[in-house]
């Protein structure tokens, strides 16, 4: 399974290549799809050691990365590759602010593949996105959770 | 100072928006470009704005454009922020008129820093405002009693009487002139002197209506111009104003001096077909026959020759 992603990847990033999309990120091995995407520390860093408005960001997050991420798909099946690419450049502003550097990377990506007009490889990236975001949104909500009791 | 925050994504309005007020910034934040804008071209907008470039309505070159273009009265120092980092964006985003530009993620010293920078050119362009008011009033105002020049107010009146001609109102002329001036001087110095001018002029602007007009005409010398004045109350305006200097006397140091005027005045609609130096002219020979007639009095010049006594 790994290598079949692997290799789908790949393909991806030879495409993306060539239109002129540089920057991709690196395969998802299975030991990166755990929470050293967040960067708690380096967050907790930049706002200061401040737990409210950190809890305050998180709920923000927690609202705004859903409804960015159902307007990207809304986007794409309307094929509006302009408004999938602004969807993804305010996700990945958004993961950058809170220390989610790869999957922000990710959005990154899908910004220009989608701006570039390349829909099959904005398809692909968004599921990648989709994915990632499915795994760090519940880890948010049980630190929210954590936090609270 | 204000500033005006146009973030879309909330998470990094948020953070700037807490980042800036806790530098002690008035924050006002909006989601788009075209709230920025809206912010922007107030009459009380903020005057330093951090601008996403990337964001609905209008994008944040947009709206650096646009503000350029209004050129507003008060100058807006514009910083655009975005993950765009190529020396062609930076040139696009600078020509489109951003004062700064900031690559995203910002670092908060340096954000502070470049915001610092953008006080002190606002605060050059306040202090050049400043002085270009202050030049500017004192090409028109006399400096001594802060009333219009000689020049400037014969040009207002003959606007005035321009259009009082063509809406069939009347403009009151009148020349008025302190009397004994000359000796009061010699007696009591030229300070005093000084002390009577601008509190004659201060009662004089302080009688008439604000669309009315009071210059300084020469050494002890005004000229009033009263707008859509009733020709039948004029004569009795004219005796006010005599009255309110001579009916209280002036405090000149620690002595309590007392000083009149003579008036000349002349009506528009008397003179209807006269140029406007005619007009004044016509309102300075009345002057003298008020001081012929003994001063601090009140005459009305008339088209032909003679004049009316009117106290």
């Amino acid at each position: 399974m790994v290598r079949a992603v692997h290799s789908f990847c790949r393909g991806l990033f030879v495409v993306c290549e060539e239109a002129g999309v540089d920057g991709y990120p690196s395969e998802p091995k299975r030991e990166e799809l755990s929470r050293s995407d967040w960067d708690l520390k380096e967050l907790m860093d930049r706002l200061g050691g401040d737990q409210e408005f950190l809890q305050e960001l998180l709920v923000i997050f927690l609202q705004d990365a859903r409804m960015n991420l159902e307007k990207s798909r809304t986007a794409l099946e309307r094929n509006d590759l302009t408004g999938l690419s602004r969807t993804a450049h305010t996700l990945k502003g958004m993961l950058r602010n809170l220390a989610m550097g790869s999957v922000a990377e990710i959005a990154a990506v899908l910004e220009k593949a989608a701006g570039a007009g390349l829909r099959k490889e904005s398809e692909a990236l968004l599921m990648q996105l989709t994915n990632e975001l499915g795994e760090i949104l519940p880890e948010v909500e049980a630190h929210l959770a954590g936090v609270k009791s | 100072m204000r500033i005006l925050v146009a973030e879309d994504d909330a998470i990094s309005r948020t953070l700037l928006e807490r980042t800036l007020q806790r530098a002690g910034y008035d924050v006002t934040a909006v989601a788009d470009g075209a709230c920025a804008l809206a912010e922007l071209t107030r009459p009380d907008a903020p005057r330093l704005a951090l601008l996403d470039w990337v964001m609905p309505e209008k994008d944040g070159v947009e709206v650096c454009r646009e503000v350029r273009r209004r050129n507003e009265q008060a100058y807006t120092y514009l910083i655009l922020l975005s993950s765009r980092e190529s020396k062609q964006d930076i040139v696009a985003g600078l020509e489109s008129g951003a004062d700064d530009y900031l690559t995203k993620p910002f670092d908060v010293d340096e954000l502070k820093a470049r915001l610092r920078t953008g006080e002190r050119i606002l605060e050059l362009e306040d202090r050049l405002v400043e002085a270009r008011e202050s030049m500017r009033f004192q090409a028109t105002h006399d400096l001594l009693t802060s009333l219009w020049n000689r020049g400037v107010v014969l040009e207002l009146v003959t606007r005035d009487v321009l259009r009082s001609r063509r809406d069939g109102s009347c403009i009151a002329i009148m020349m008025c002139d302190i009397d004994h001036f000359k000796s009061f001087n010699d007696q009591y110095g030229h300070a005093a002197g000084d002390e009577v001018l601008r509190e004659v002029a201060r009662r004089l602007q302080l009688s008439v209506r604000s669309y009315d007009m009071v210059g300084r005409y020469g050494g002890e010398e005004f000229l009033v111009a009263l707008n859509r004045c009733d020709p039948g109350s004029a004569v009795s305006r004219a005796e006010n104003l005599r009255a309110v200097i001579s009916n209280k006397p002036f405090p000149v140091g620690d002595k309590r001096l007392t000083a009149s005027i003579s008036v000349g005045l002349a009506l528009s609609t008397e003179f209807g077909n006269c140029s406007v130096d005619e007009i004044v002219h016509a309102a300075d020979m009345a002057l003298y026959a008020a001081k012929a007639a003994g001063r601090n009095c009140v005459r009305l010049a008339q088209p032909k020759e003679t004049t009316v006594v009117v106290r």
